[in-house]
């Protein structure tokens, strides 16, 4: 596009040396914009990754589906579009693709799926409280059955919480738990996901129940404790005396 | 349960067979439940794993505990269907257990006695007040291991009765009721019947159902007074250096030493630890 680097010896018409300036400055700017754009966090449409991977696994108007099912899994793109993750390329989660050609390079080690909704975008919101939850502990220790990041919030069809059509909205929380554990129940939706006993704020309840604990802990460290240190002094005590006592029997014998 | 060997002369009956299966079946279970349990408390101690693999997964270590959690709930039952069968026959070892005004009163002569305030040793009954308390205290533990653990067992059931939330709270007392059976256990618990010289390596009342005569004047001077026996065997026993002097563990000075350094360092330890977490 920029014509600059031309070859020595060509001679330049003021018009054109300033088109050229001009045009430089205006490349300039939208590299400026575009580059601060990126920096926000709000990649376009156009990143890459996510328009290239679905020339083949778009299940709608995909190639691949047809031509190779068993390779090459199909994917609604209606649903993903409209996600929240619907902008981002497809590369950000499915870090096991290194290369996009075919057939693909995929690494050795297929990375765990709630590691990776953590490990890049969403350490600091819910990491904690999901790793001393129940479910996140089970998945550390190495259990396949319990539920990870996916299984409550959905993959391609994540959506916000707020919004009515996502599985962890207010109306579809039962529904979504009911899945594991016993089909939809009301009750399942009433209390707080991602909290941890320090968040007073919201878990009061949970925080009272902790302290509770915790001063019981308390207590029984100091019955205990000094029960065992008193009576281990009076045995040191009565030993010290014994073996005193028998040294003056030996001395008296002797 | 096999019948109990007949008493040697210097021993005395303490418990019936009942007795020493429900002991058996609470440790078997109990240890299980916290072997099985604990990795799940502390999954980033560089033990869970082992624990973990050791039980063939995650999966198969959980149905572990719950089998175990079945087993300890079963001993509950019994343990409170004998306690019914000894009060329908007449109620005479339940008052055994029950508290009283003077176990407060013995914890107060304890307290002043290890202090060095008074000469005088509180005078246990068959029951000490910290054996009364660690029995009842193994009946809120039953209580509220088994009731929370039931709530986590069946979420499904149990959200047909309660809110989310209270699934969440059952697992905080879960975890934490946990550390404090644990901390029981070890601390209060295998220090009576294991770390003290006088019963190191282990006191064996609780698999025998025999006590030492010895062991009773000592720890429960008011039953061995009301115990029937001849006044010469009775003196033999009180004289501190009969055939029922010391073990070598009480006269062991280093062991002792040894025992008394570990005690203070884990007592400052769990201090440290858990006091700041209390004011914060």
């Amino acid at each position: 596009m920029i014509r600059g680097n031309t070859g020595p010896g060509q001679t330049w018409s003021g018009v054109a040396r300033i088109v050229q300036i001009v045009l430089m400055l205006t490349i300039g700017l939208l590299l400026v914009i575009s580059g601060s754009a990126a920096a926000d966090g709000a990649p376009g449409a156009s990143a890459p990754g996510a328009p290239q991977c679905l020339t083949c696994h778009d299940r709608l108007t995909g190639l691949g589906a047809d031509q190779n099912p068993g390779s090459t899994p199909g994917l609604e793109l209606a649903g993903f579009a409209g996600s929240v993750h619907g902008n981002l390329p497809c590369t950000s989660c499915h870090r096991d693709i290194l290369a996009n050609a075919r057939p693909h390079r995929i690494a050795a080690t297929r990375p765990d799926p709630g590691e990776i909704c953590l490990a890049g975008c969403h350490q600091d919101t819910v990491a904690g409280s999901y790793a001393r939850s129940f479910h996140g502990t089970a998945r550390r220790l190495g259990s396949t059955r319990t539920a990870a990041c996916q299984d409550c919030h959905g993959a391609h069809d994540v959506l916000p919480v707020g919004d009515p059509l996502s599985r962890v909205s207010q109306a579809n929380l039962p529904a979504t738990c009911g899945r594991c554990h016993q089909g939809p129940q009301v009750n399942f939706a009433r209390g707080e996901e991602h909290t941890v006993v320090e968040d007073r704020g919201d878990a009061f309840v949970l925080y009272a129940v902790w302290q509770f604990f915790v001063a019981l802990i308390i207590f029984d460290t100091v019955k205990d404790g000094p029960i065992a240190i008193s009576t281990l002094v009076r045995r040191l005590g009565s030993a010290w005396r014994h073996r005193r006592r028998d040294r003056r029997d030996e001395e008296r014998e002797g | 349960m096999q019948p109990l060997e007949t008493p040697q002369p210097q021993h005395a009956r303490r418990w019936q067979a009942p007795q020493v299966a429900h002991h058996l079946l609470l440790m078997v279970s109990v240890v299980t439940l916290m072997t099985t349990g604990f990795p799940i408390k502390y999954p980033d101690a560089f033990w869970a794993g082992y624990v973990v693999r050791s039980f063939g997964g995650f999966d198969h270590m959980l149905a572990v505990h719950k089998a175990a959690a079945a087993t300890m709930v079963v001993m509950g039952i019994l343990h409170l269907a004998y306690l019914g069968t000894a009060w329908l026959r007449g109620p005479r070892r339940m008052p055994d257990m029950m508290p009283r005004l003077q176990d407060v009163l013995d914890a107060c002569q304890h307290i002043r006695y290890s202090l060095g305030l008074t000469r005088i040793p509180p005078r246990y009954g068959r029951y000490s007040y910290l054996e009364k308390f660690e029995y009842l205290a193994v009946f809120w533990g039953m209580v509220v291991m088994g009731g929370s653990g039931f709530l986590l067992w069946f979420p499904g059931t149990a959200a047909q009765v309660f809110p989310r939330w209270a699934l969440d709270i059952a697992r905080i007392i879960h975890s934490n009721e946990a550390f404090v059976a644990l901390l029981s256990l070890v601390f209060g618990h295998f220090f009576a019947v294991h770390f003290d010289p006088k019963v190191f390596p282990a006191s064996k009342v609780a698999f025998t159902g025999h006590i030492s005569l010895k062991h009773m004047a000592e720890e429960h001077p008011l039953e061995f007074e009301r115990l029937e026996l001849p006044r010469e065997v009775k003196q033999a026993v009180l004289a501190e250096r009969g055939a029922y002097g010391p073990s070598r563990w009480e006269l062991n000075l280093p062991f002792i030493l040894l025992e008394l350094a570990v005690y203070v360092t884990i007592f400052l330890a769990l201090l440290v630890v858990f006091v700041p977490q209390f004011l914060a």
